[in-house]
């Protein structure tokens, strides 16, 4: 076991890799009540095109979220209701790339791990069960249609993508999960939930040595055939975008637009650096666009913009984008002032070293902050280590950001020659 | 942790003293009765009163002073509790001892506190930009929030439910109101709230001595203010309203809104009752209606029991509203005849208990529940004790005494004939 404490933060990491593969990751929280696993797959919306033991499988839209679902049903009931027996919150997650199962509890905690363990380790699939699922997940689909900020995001991406399965809703489609069957679970649960494609993450306050002892024992006694090769394979996704402008009609009180910048890495950057760039992207936009901005207030005052106003920046080894935000019939006008301020960010001397002191600093803060929180912790943690990084670098990579780093991304990452404009308007 | 009341300037503090956090959380709370006048007044003021200070003088600079102490974090809210509107200011920042530089941030940020209560303005034509701006802000706000079907489902339900009853108010005020609101409004209500409201200050964090000190900076009044806090009292009808709207919808969404009879029932056995009903994933709602019937994908209640009410909401397919309603009752049929077991009351009780210790590991959860017993009047052994007497019999108490009051439909369907059950 591997034991690292960083001193700075006053935080304790206990890392193990089972022997089958299964890595665990421990973090102390003294005086915590809460106690917070979180188990995941490598296995996400995207990955819905790959080559296993020789066979390339193709399978449905929407499935990594669809087995999400069904992996609380069991033969002998719903495992929500013993989370709940045992006073457990239980929930899970799907994402592009992952899958996370997770509960939160107080009490019986070894009941609840050993119940979390068993619910995403054994599979139980019904023609049955499948059938009812679908029309839970066509709820939740049509849930999603109603919601104009799900809809805008998920059109800019449509619009943003030619290829990438990121443009597919994460749940699919009615017509996507239709096709769903028993045995193409049972084949993705199999290839993905194999315990080396998988990390399990735990925050609270323990006996280190009686918390890893009972994970071993466990593991052990599984007697599970490890070490598929999954090959994934993507279609290259050309740097144009797909559409320049998209618009949908919903019951909205105003336009909603959300604005899209594509970015894919020229070539494959370290793990590190990837990391350091998603900083860098959000200093750099927060000091160009954020609330201490001269420009924030000039959008304000031009009523231009209102808080709905957002922007971030989101980008993996096969895809990146920044969007931006906002809400009111003037749509057209932001993305001419937006481009207008990037034009002028670009070209001038903007960005200041004591604009970058003050990104630090609040960064910290925030950090800080947000390591009082068990989930936030588990979350992030887990992220962070599938992504090949660790969350406890974060004041280190903060530490070494320069003004040079902020420029040249901030220039590299916003080109308007890939950018498309999502809109949705209300109904005439 | 440790709590501690004490009286600083004739103001309430509560100290909540703990190593677990890394930061240091301070809430200030007003509170008054709702009053449909002053609702929307309060909600601008409150957000003119963290954006710009008399040493503040711009957003801008107020953005920078907090960033300067490491992102402090500075909000307000208002919300709807009983019969009382409660307006929020929550400040978080980091605990010095993780900051390697030089700065007295509790004591600079109570004085920045201060700052923020007793500002603003002169209140001169000068602001006027400002409250225009705070007003677009707020009414832009509002929209947004009615861009989601359900929340104007939510809202058409309280209209139709408590048609002449203050409880039909929202927190946040009405949209239609905020045009006509002038500085002056502003004014009077900014001193009002200073000397009739309620106020109380909370602290979360590894506080000590000093920093309890310097919260006396925070502000001082010249009498200690202390009022009462009921529910609004709703009458029990035995006629059933059913309305059902059409819109350009995908999916329809049902609220069915009940008064549970506040003189019948004890408040912790509703409580539990809410959570075996349709609280969380283990509800009887979530259970039957979303596991077992593929009814819904959200379907869940929510209970408001200082005002004695109710509701289950389900987002469901147009065609089956009606069985949805159905189904519902069902459920709440088998409560009332104690078609229950014992072990799922005591798992409901325990995780009762287990969600309090989970807030008790969140500065802002640790807050809300020592403010709601500041309220109340009450302390941990009080709820333990309340909890204990919670039988299968006062459950089935509560339930017999919740009764059907209205059924909201917002559909993009046909109606399906909801209007007789």
């Amino acid at each position: 076991m591997e034991v690292t404490h960083y001193k700075d933060i006053d935080e304790t990491v206990y890392h193990e890799k089972m022997n089958n593969g299964l890595e665990v990751v421990y973090i102390k929280k003294g005086g915590f009540n809460k106690k917070f696993v979180t188990y995941t797959t490598k296995f996400g919306s995207m990955d819905n095109d790959f080559t296993v033991d020789g066979i390339r499988h193709q399978i449905p839209d929407g499935i990594a979220h669809f087995l999400e679902h069904k992996m609380f049903e069991k033969e002998d009931g719903d495992v929500f209701n013993k989370f709940s027996q045992n006073g457990a919150n239980a929930n899970a997650f799907t994402s592009y790339d992952r899958t996370t199962y997770l509960f939160s509890c107080t009490e019986n905690f070894y009941e609840n791990l050993k119940l979390l363990m068993d619910m995403v380790e054994t599979p139980y699939f019904t023609d049955e069960s499948v059938k009812k699922e679908i029309g839970i997940i066509n709820e939740e689909i049509k849930m999603y249609q109603d919601n104009p900020g799900f809809r805008v995001y998920n059109q800019l991406l449509e619009s943003l993508y030619q290829k990438h399965p990121i443009r597919i809703d994460i749940a699919g489609t009615l017509e996507s999960i239709s096709e769903i069957t028993k045995d193409t679970l049972y084949m993705c649960h199999e290839t993905f939930y194999a315990p080396n494609n998988m990390v399990m993450v735990i925050v609270g306050d323990f006996d280190t040595e009686e918390l890893f002892e009972f994970i071993r024992t466990h593991q052990d006694n599984r007697n599970i055939e490890v070490l598929k090769e999954i090959t994934h394979h993507f279609e290259v996704e050309p740097k144009d975008v797909l559409e320049s402008v998209a618009t949908t009609p919903m019951n909205v009180s105003d336009t909603r637009l959300m604005l899209g910048f594509k970015y894919l890495e020229s070539g494959e950057e370290d793990k590190y650096n990837e990391a350091k760039r998603d900083i860098i992207m959000m200093f750099a936009l927060d000091m160009v666009f954020g609330a201490q901005s001269k420009y924030y207030y000039e959008l304000m005052n031009e009523s231009l913009i209102d808080e709905s106003f957002n922007f971030g920046f989101s980008a993996e080894h096969t895809y990146g984008h920044t969007l931006f935000t906002s809400r009111g019939s003037n749509a057209k006008d932001v993305v001419k002032r937006i481009l207008e301020i990037i034009e002028e960010v670009n070209t001038t001397d903007y960005f200041t070293d004591e604009m970058l002191l003050s990104q630090k600093r609040e960064l910290l803060g925030d950090y800080l902050s947000s390591l009082d929180s068990p989930e936030y912790i588990a979350n992030q943690y887990t992220k962070y280590l599938l992504d090949g990084n660790n969350l406890y670098q974060v004041p280190s990579i903060v530490d070494g950001i320069t003004l040079e780093d902020v420029k040249v991304t901030f220039k590299e990452v916003l080109d308007p020659k890939y950018m498309s404009e999502s809109l949705i308007v209300p109904y005439e | 942790m440790k709590i501690n009341e004490t009286t600083v300037n004739n103001i309430p503090i509560i100290d909540i003293r703990t190593d677990k956090f890394k930061t240091f959380t301070i809430r200030i709370s007003f509170r008054n009765t709702l009053d449909e006048k002053t609702t929307t007044i309060r909600n601008i003021l409150s957000r003119m009163m963290i954006k710009r200070t008399k040493n503040l003088r711009t957003e801008t600079e107020l953005v920078q002073f907090l960033a300067k102490y490491y992102g402090a974090h500075l909000t307000e809210g208002t919300t709807k509790r009983g019969d009382s509107h409660i307006v929020n200011f929550t400040l978080e920042f980091a605990n010095e001892r993780f900051i390697h530089e030089d700065l007295n941030i509790f004591n600079d940020l109570c004085e920045f506190l201060n700052d923020i209560l007793t500002t603003p303005f002169e209140y001169t034509d000068e602001w006027q930009s400002f409250l225009d701006q705070e007003k677009r802000l707020h009414k832009n706000k509002l929209s947004l929030l009615l861009d989601s079907s359900m929340q104007r489902a939510y809202i058409n339900m309280l209209n139709i439910m408590f048609k002449d009853e203050p409880n039909r108010h929202m927190s946040f005020g009405k949209i239609d109101e905020i045009d006509s609101i002038t500085l002056e409004d502003i004014m009077k209500e900014h001193k009002k709230m200073m000397e009739e409201d309620e106020m109380v200050v909370l602290v979360v964090g590894q506080t000590t001595d000093n920093n309890i000190k310097s919260l006396e900076k925070i502000y001082s009044r010249d009498n200690y203010v202390k009022l009462p806090f009921n529910g609004f009292n709703g009458q029990v009808s035995n006629v059933i309203n059913y309305q059902t709207d059409v819109e350009k919808i995908e999916q329809a969404k049902t609220i069915l809104g009940f008064r549970i009879d506040k003189k019948q029932a004890d408040m912790m056995s509703a409580r539990i009752f809410n959570r075996m009903f349709g609280g969380g994933a283990a509800s009887f709602l979530f259970m039957n209606l979303r596991e077992k019937l593929s009814l819904a994908y959200q379907i869940h209640s929510e209970l408001d029991i200082k005002n004695g009410v109710l509701f289950a909401i389900a987002g469901v397919d147009f065609n089956r509203v009606k069985e949805t309603e159905i189904h519902v009752m069902k459920e709440l049929e088998k409560f009332r005849n104690g078609d229950f077991t014992e072990e799922f009351l005591q798992e409901s009780k325990n995780q009762f208990l287990s969600a309090r210790l989970d807030a008790m590991d969140k500065p802002k959860g640790v807050i809300a529940t020592l403010y709601g017993h500041f309220l109340a009047g009450i302390d941990f052994d009080y709820v333990d004790e309340q909890l204990s007497l919670v039988t299968k019999e006062s459950v089935m108490n509560v339930a017999k005494h919740t009764h059907l009051d209205t059924v909201y439909t917002l559909t993009g369907g046909e109606s399906n004939g909801s209007h007789t059950l």
